[in-house]
Formats: C-alpha cells, sequence, structure tokens
C-alpha cells in the first residue's frame, strides 16, 4: 500500500505518511537524477573555470585532465601499466591475508586460551596506525617487491581477523541450542550453523580490508618503491604535473568503488540471506 | 550502499574491546605469556640487534629519548597539537554535514556521491597534490587529518541520524513537533550512539592522518622521526614512537569509550 | 464529539465510516491485515487517507494535532528521558514553562499510580510501567480523544488485566473518549461501549456491537455476567466468519 518510492533502508511502513508527501521531489527516480546532474554540472564547471584561471603547475582544469587521460589511457600504455602493477601487489597481499585473517580470527574466537594470549597484541596492531611500521618493514626486508605485498597484507589482515573474531562472538546463541538440541556433532554445528553466521561478518572485514590494501599499496608505492599508481602520482607531482595526477587519482577512486561493488556483488551471490541490516550493534 | 560504509565502520567500533580475563589462571595466562614473550625477545634481540632490538635496549632509548634528548617530546608535541586541531575540526564540520545529510533529502542525493567516493579514496593520493598548492606546514598536516577523518565520520552520523527509530519519530509528530523540535528532542539523541561511534572512527583515522602527513610532508613532527630512526637503522629508538603511538590510539579510543557511557547512561552495553 | 471519514486506497481500506461518541469507549477488531492499525494511525493524522475527512467535534482536523494523542504498543518512550521527561514531553513541544510541566507530569504519574517513580528511565521500568508512563504522557496534554494501539499486547496476561482495570478507572476520571485497537476479544468487551468488528481484503467495518454492559466494570465480576459469554459469542461468530472469508483456500485459519 505504501509505496517504495522512498530511498531509506526501513521499509516503506514505518515511514510517517505526511513526510512521504512532503519529499515526493526528491524521491521520484528522475528528481535524483536531476539534483545529481546538476550538482555535477555545477561542480565541472566551477572545476574548469578554476582551473583555467590558476597556474597550471599546479592546478588543472577539467579539459587538461580530459586531455592527460587521453595521452596517458589512449595514446600509450602507461596508466594501465601502473594500474596492472599496482592491482597485482595488492592482490597477492589480499590473498594471503584472507585466511591468515580468518585462521587467526577463528582461533582466538573459538579458544578462549588463545584469546587471552593473543588479544593484546591484535588489539595493539589494530589501533597501530601501519604506516609507522614502514621504516621498520624497510630494516627487516629492505625495498623490493615483497616490501608492498608484506605491507599490503599489514593494512588488510588485521580488519579481517577482528571482523571475524566479532562474528565468532556473535553467533545467536539460539541457533546453537537449536543445533544442540538436534544432537548435532561439533563438526556439524561449526558447518551449519557457526560458519553461515560468520560470513556476514567475515564479509564485512574483507570489505574493509579491500579498502585499507588499496591505502597499503598506495602507502608502499609513494613511501618505499615508487611504481605503480602511487608512483605517478610521486612523480607527476615533483614534476608540476597536475593533470597527470588528478588522472590517476581519478583512476584510484574508480578502483575503489569498483572494488566495492565487486565485494557487494559477492556477497549478494554466496550470502544472500544477510540483509544489510544485520552484523551490527551499536 | 550507503548503509554498508557506515555498517562495516560501526562493527569495527566494537574493538578493541580486551577482553578482562576473568580468573586468576586467565591472568596468569596472558601476563605468563607476555612475559615469555619478552624474555624470548631479549634472547632473540639480543643476537640481531639491529632487526629486532630487545626490550632492555628499547628501555633505555627511551629513556634516552625521551627524558635527555627532547627532539622526540617536542616531536610528539607537534603531531597532537596537528591531530586535536584536525580531529576537532573534522569533527565539529562531519557532525554538522553528516546530520544535514541525514534530515535533507535534497541535500543527500546532491552530496552523496562524492562524499561516498571520496571516503572510498584512500587519502594519502591526494598529499601530493596538495603539498603542491598549500605548501610543507601546519595547514597541510591540518587538512590532511582533517581529509582522513571527516568522510567516516559524516558518513556514519548520516546513517545514523536516518536510522532514528521511526517510532520516536512518530511519537514526536503526534505531539505536533516542528521539525526543528524532533530534530531536537528525537533524532539527536537518538543518533548519540552514532555520534560516538564517529568520534572514535574519526579518533583513529585522524592519527593515521597526522602520522601519513609527517611521513610524507614534514621536516619536524613524530612520522619524521620514525623516519629518521628508520633511515639510520635506529631499531631501538625507533620502537619507542611506534609503541607510544599504538598506546596513544587504544588511550583514545578507552577514553571515548568512558565518555559514551557518561553521555548516554541508558544505552545499556 | 465525533469522527467521521471514509478512505478509499484499494486494496487497504474502503468506505470506512465511524463515530466516537465524547466520552465513549469504542474498540476496533480485526483479524490481522485489516488494516485496523493503519486506521488508527489516519484518524491520528501519521498517515493520510486517499479521500474523506477527519473530525473531531465537528472541526475538520489534518494531520495531527493536539486535541488527539496515541499510545502505542511498544511503548515508544525515548529511552534517554527519565519517566517524568518523558510525560512532560506533550506540554514541553507546546511550550508550557518548565516547573508548571512537571508539576503537571507528577499529577499524571500519580493518576496512573507510579508515584515514585519520575527519576527512573525506561530500561529500569518493567513493560507495564513503562506503558502506563506513555498513557500518563498522552494524557498531559489533555486531549479530547486518546488513540490506542493494541497498547497492552506487548504484556504479559497479568500486567494485561491489571491495566485493563486501571485504564478503566483513569478514562472515567478524566472523561476522554477512546479508540482503541486490539486482537482479543476480552479485553474488546471488557473495556468498551462499542465494538466494531473490521473485516480484511479491504478493510471495512462489517458490524458495530454495542455493549450492554454497566460501569464501572471493575467493581464486580463481570466477566461471569452472562451478557458477557453471549456478546463474546456472537462476537467470535463475526470474526471467525470474517477470518475464514478473509484468506483465500481458507478453511484452515483458526485464531
Amino acid at each position: 500500500m505504501i509505496s517504495g518510492r522512498d530511498v531509506a533502508t526501513r521499509p516503506a511502513e514505518s515511514r510517517s505518511g505526511a513526510e512521504q508527501d512532503r519529499e515526493a521531489f526528491a524521491d521520484t527516480r528522475w528528481g535524483a537524477w536531476l539534483i545529481r546532474a546538476v550538482t555535477l554540472a555545477v561542480v565541472l564547471a566551477a572545476w574548469e573555470i578554476y582551473g583555467r584561471s590558476t597556474n597550471p603547475a599546479l592546478f588543472a582544469p577539467f579539459s587538461a585532465v580530459v586531455s592527460a587521460f587521453v595521452d596517458m589511457a589512449v595514446t600509450s600504455n602507461e596508466l594501465w601499466t601502473a594500474a596492472i602493477d599496482s592491482a597485482r601487489a595488492m592482490i597477492i597481499g589480499f590473498a594471503i591475508a584472507i585466511p591468515v585473517g580468518i585462521a587467526v580470527g577463528l582461533a582466538i574466537g573459538r579458544y578462549r586460551t588463545v584469546e587471552y594470549v593473543l588479544d593484546p597484541y591484535v588489539s595493539f596492531l589494530y589501533a597501530l596506525p601501519m604506516v609507522v611500521l614502514i621504516p621498520l618493514l624497510i630494516i627487516w626486508i629492505g625495498i623490493g617487491t615483497p616490501a608492498r605485498i608484506v605491507i599490503v597484507f599489514l593494512e588488510c589482515v588485521f580488519p579481517i581477523i577482528i571482523n571475524t573474531i566479532i562474528g565468532s562472538k556473535e553467533v545467536d546463541r539460539r541457533l546453537l541450542d537449536t543445533a544442540s538440541s538436534f544432537c548435532a556433532s561439533e563438526r556439524q554445528t561449526l558447518r551449519t550453523v557457526v560458519v553461515p553466521s560468520m560470513l556476514p561478518y567475515i564479509f564485512t572485514g574483507l570489505h574493509v580490508a579491500i579498502g585499507t590494501a588499496l591505502v597499503g599499496m598506495l602507502l608502499a608505492e609513494m613511501l618505499v618503491v615508487l611504481r605503480g599508481l602511487g608512483g605517478l602520482i610521486v612523480t607527476a607531482s615533483n614534476s608540476y604535473q597536475p593533470d597527470r595526477v588528478m588522472v590517476t587519482l581519478l583512476v584510484l577512486v574508480a578502483e575503489s568503488l569498483l572494488l566495492v561493488g565487486l565485494m557487494k556483488r559477492i556477497r549478494h551471490r554466496l550470502i544472500p540471506w544477510s540483509s544489510e541490516n544485520e552484523s551490527t550493534s551499536i | 550502499m550507503n548503509d554498508d560504509l557506515s555498517r562495516s565502520e560501526i562493527v569495527m567500533d566494537q574493538w578493541p574491546s580486551v577482553v578482562y580475563p576473568a580468573d586468576r589462571r586467565a591472568k596468569l595466562l596472558r601476563f605468563g605469556s607476555l612475559f615469555v614473550v619478552l624474555a624470548l625477545w631479549e634472547l632473540v634481540g639480543r643476537q640481531n640487534a639491529v632487526f629486532l632490538s630487545y626490550p632492555t635496549a628499547v628501555a633505555q632509548a627511551a629513556w634516552e629519548v625521551l627524558v635527555l634528548d627532547d627532539r622526540l617530546r617536542s616531536a610528539f608535541a607537534e603531531t597532537l597539537t596537528g591531530y586535536a586541531v584536525g580531529f576537532v575540526a573534522a569533527t565539529v564540520l562531519g557532525i554538522a554535514v553528516g546530520f544535514l545529510m541525514g534530515q535533507f533529502k535534497t541535500f543527500d542525493i546532491a552530496l552523496s556521491p562524492y562524499v561516498n567516493a571520496l571516503y572510498a579514496t584512500p587519502r594519502i593520493a591526494i598529499i601530493p597534490i596538495l603539498v603542491l598548492w598549500v605548501g610543507i606546514g601546519f595547514g597541510l598536516r591540518v587538512t590532511i587529518v582533517i581529509l582522513s577523518a571527516i568522510f567516516p565520520i559524516i558518513i556514519t552520523v548520516r546513517d545514523g541520524a536516518k536510522s532514528v527509530a521511526a517510532e520516536y519519530l512518530d511519537v514526536a509528530r503526534s505531539f505536533v513537533a516542528t521539525k526543528w523540535q524532533t530534530w531536537r528532542t528525537a533524532i539527536l539523541p537518538g543518533s548519540l550512539p552514532y555520534v560516538f561511534a564517529a568520534l572514535r572512527i574519526g579518533a583513529q583515522r585522524s592519527l593515521i592522518g597526522i602520522i601519513v602527513a609527517e611521513t610524507l610532508a614534514a621536516v619536524t613532527g613524530t612520522g619524521r622521526m620514525i623516519q629518521d630512526y628508520g633511515q639510520f637503522f635506529q631499531t631501538d629508538r625507533l620502537l619507542v614512537p611506534i609503541l607510544a603511538i599504538g598506546f596513544f590510539s587504544i588511550l583514545m579510543t578507552s577514553a571515548l569509550h568512558l565518555l559514551q557511557r557518561k553521555v548516554t547512561p541508558w544505552e545499556r552495553r | 464529539m465525533t469522527k467521521r471519514f471514509r478512505r478509499l486506497d484499494h486494496p487497504v481500506l474502503r468506505d470506512v465510516s465511524l463515530t466516537v461518541p465524547a466520552g465513549g469507549f469504542t474498540t476496533l477488531i480485526g483479524p490481522s491485515g485489516c488494516g485496523k492499525t493503519t486506521l488508527l494511525r489516519i484518524v491520528g493524522g501519521l498517515e493520510t487517507a486517499s479521500s474523506g475527512t477527519i473530525r473531531v467535534d465537528g472541526v475538520p482536523s489534518v494531520g495531527p494535532a493536539r486535541n488527539k494523542t496515541m499510545v502505542f504498543q511498544h511503548f515508544n518512550l525515548f529511552p534517554w528521558r527519565t519517566a517524568l521527561d518523558n510525560v512532560v514531553y506533550g506540554l514541553e513541544i507546546q511550550g508550557v514553562a518548565e516547573k508548571e510541566r512537571r508539576e503537571r507530569a507528577t499529577d499524571y504519574l500519580k493518576l496512573v499510580g507510579l508515584e515514585g517513580f519520575e527519576g527512573h528511565y525506561p530500561f529500569e521500568l518493567s513493560g507495564g510501567m513503562q506503558q502506563r508512563v506513555g498513557i500518563a504522557r498522552a494524557l498531559i496534554v489533555e486531549p479530547r480523544l486518546l488513540l490506542m494501539d493494541e497498547p497492552f499486547g506487548a504484556l504479559d496476561a497479568l500486567t494485561r488485566e491489571y491495566l485493563q482495570t486501571e485504564l478503566q478507572r483513569i478514562c472515567s476520571q478524566t472523561g476522554v473518549a477512546v479508540l482503541f485497537v486490539t486482537h482479543s476479544i476480552d479485553e474488546a468487551i471488557y473495556l468498551s461501549d462499542h465494538v466494531l468488528v473490521m473485516g480484511t481484503s479491504p478493510g471495512r467495518i462489517v458490524r458495530e456491537f454495542p455493549i450492554g454492559l454497566p460501569r464501572p466494570r471493575w467493581t464486580y465480576n463481570v466477566r461471569a455476567d452472562p451478557i458477557f459469554a453471549e456478546t463474546r459469542a456472537e462476537l467470535w461468530g463475526e470474526l471467525e466468519r470474517e477470518l475464514t472469508l478473509g484468506s483465500p483456500g481458507s478453511q484452515a485459519m483458526t485464531e
């Protein structure tokens, strides 16, 4: 009965009726698009105007960015090579972090002893900005390719561990009771109750980890190895080429959003039952 | 999409929840293992001083660097200043914008794409170009801190404001409250838990921001000191600021948790 | 005081028209999904009808108004306010002076039997007590009409019975008119002057039952009165018909 027009997260039922009527314009599909289009147009226009009027060594207008993009991506392969280079390091680091993170998280969540022993270190490392460890890492492993992977790994393993721990603690008692009332074995309970319950939390961890992996990749590239997209940014900045910097930035933004979108897709596929409204508690 | 972002922030906000061992055995285990680790570290570290350093060396370095010399102390002070200013600014702005976006649909729709995109962008990528524009200095560092912290704050507060239970809004409406009254009496108190989560997240991000800013683009400050110690392979000294920063981070989070408990006594956690 | 309106909104409510007499107690009862809560919310102004008008004391009323307040099934107290602060809410919105607000709230808390609990937070109160706060909150603004949406539905049976009696006492003391929604036939008969049975798909009022039991009803064992049983049987018959009519492929439907 109440239209699903509103974009809020709650089911339409609980929105007070008058509120719905009042916000009708912003609610309609083309209304929203109009607002977005207008804002975008304003932003681009401002960008272009401001860009043309300032020092080209410092700031590039939109048109310059577009032509730089053509240079870097169409005429040459520069952008793609860099992107792939970066992505490779990031993916490897991330891929290693997933099993390690989940395993450690499970161990801590499941075994009290492990928790008591490891908890202080995990908490400490999670609270620590990873960037301060970079000089230490350089002392340990130098500045070659492994450095990038290790940094990415460190950045993303902790969110995964933490979320796995939270996930294992939030397994609903009542579901466990149900399993035991059916005389399920430890293994069966693990398989049928614990793992499915934990999946949404693990996915949240992966979701965050992808973001931090990106940060780690950039940190490594800007501070240590000077390759890939991070390297592009630094070299372009140092040679006063803001147009190239912005192209790279935009690519990063796009990549970020893409990865997040990808995660959502995978999440929907693998765990379709988890409504977005769970796995939070305040 | 909006909810995913803040949701992941909020889930992460539950940590660190350092588990306090309930019984003696557990306490023993924890401190015992800590002692073992320290002992091992001491033994192995002495053989590989450059790589690992060892507890006694670190303690000595701490003494040298914190008490005898004042460079690190002033570096800490500088870092703290940049952190505080940036954090406060990000909090005030972020909460304001977050509430605006939570309350006014048009605002939300217009700004969301940019907020989400900027949130997803690693802010460190912006640093080199910011250095071009703003130069190296206090302003730059504060800007980076603000940029690091403000987006998760905005998103968390926005989603908090939106998800204030419709039931409370019903109550306000049934008493014919004005929009402002509704905001003040129902939405604001109802979104306080989210505001506190946003604060904690902001505190973390601000810390990362200031350190990264100092590492990449400063001549003084803790980030810079860490780089220096690293460059000269002074591992023992290097570990001092690392440990200090880690503990500081935990301190901030705990302090904010405490504050939340005080301000919102009705939240049973 | 009367209330009259119609709503044409396929498929929820259609051609509904009802009147609540001043100081009277009218109950809406019907199967799940028949729209009784929606109807209540429309009367309260929290939702709008596609057509029709709501009149209080003959004056058309659009949207929420000061002469009608609501009591909710899940209490909906602000957890961040004490009992007293929750009760003063309506007056606070209206801009009544603080001292006077607090005095009146204390009086109303006394009225609902919660003297001494002014400083308690909702989480420190039992469900029954919370709902009493909700009732005090609704009454403090002295509305002409009190709308109650299954107010005792979230409470255990014993508290429920206790509060039904309390409600009667409070209503007779304040003289407010009540529009009440419930699932329970016994509750409906115990509390009301009129019971309106609603049908579902689309929601509409099927039949009206005047309740012929003398008031006050807490001074004697009203449930033993034969009229009670008769009325109950009739109501149940009507409801049963609605239940089976309402659901497709019906027989299996039982309350």
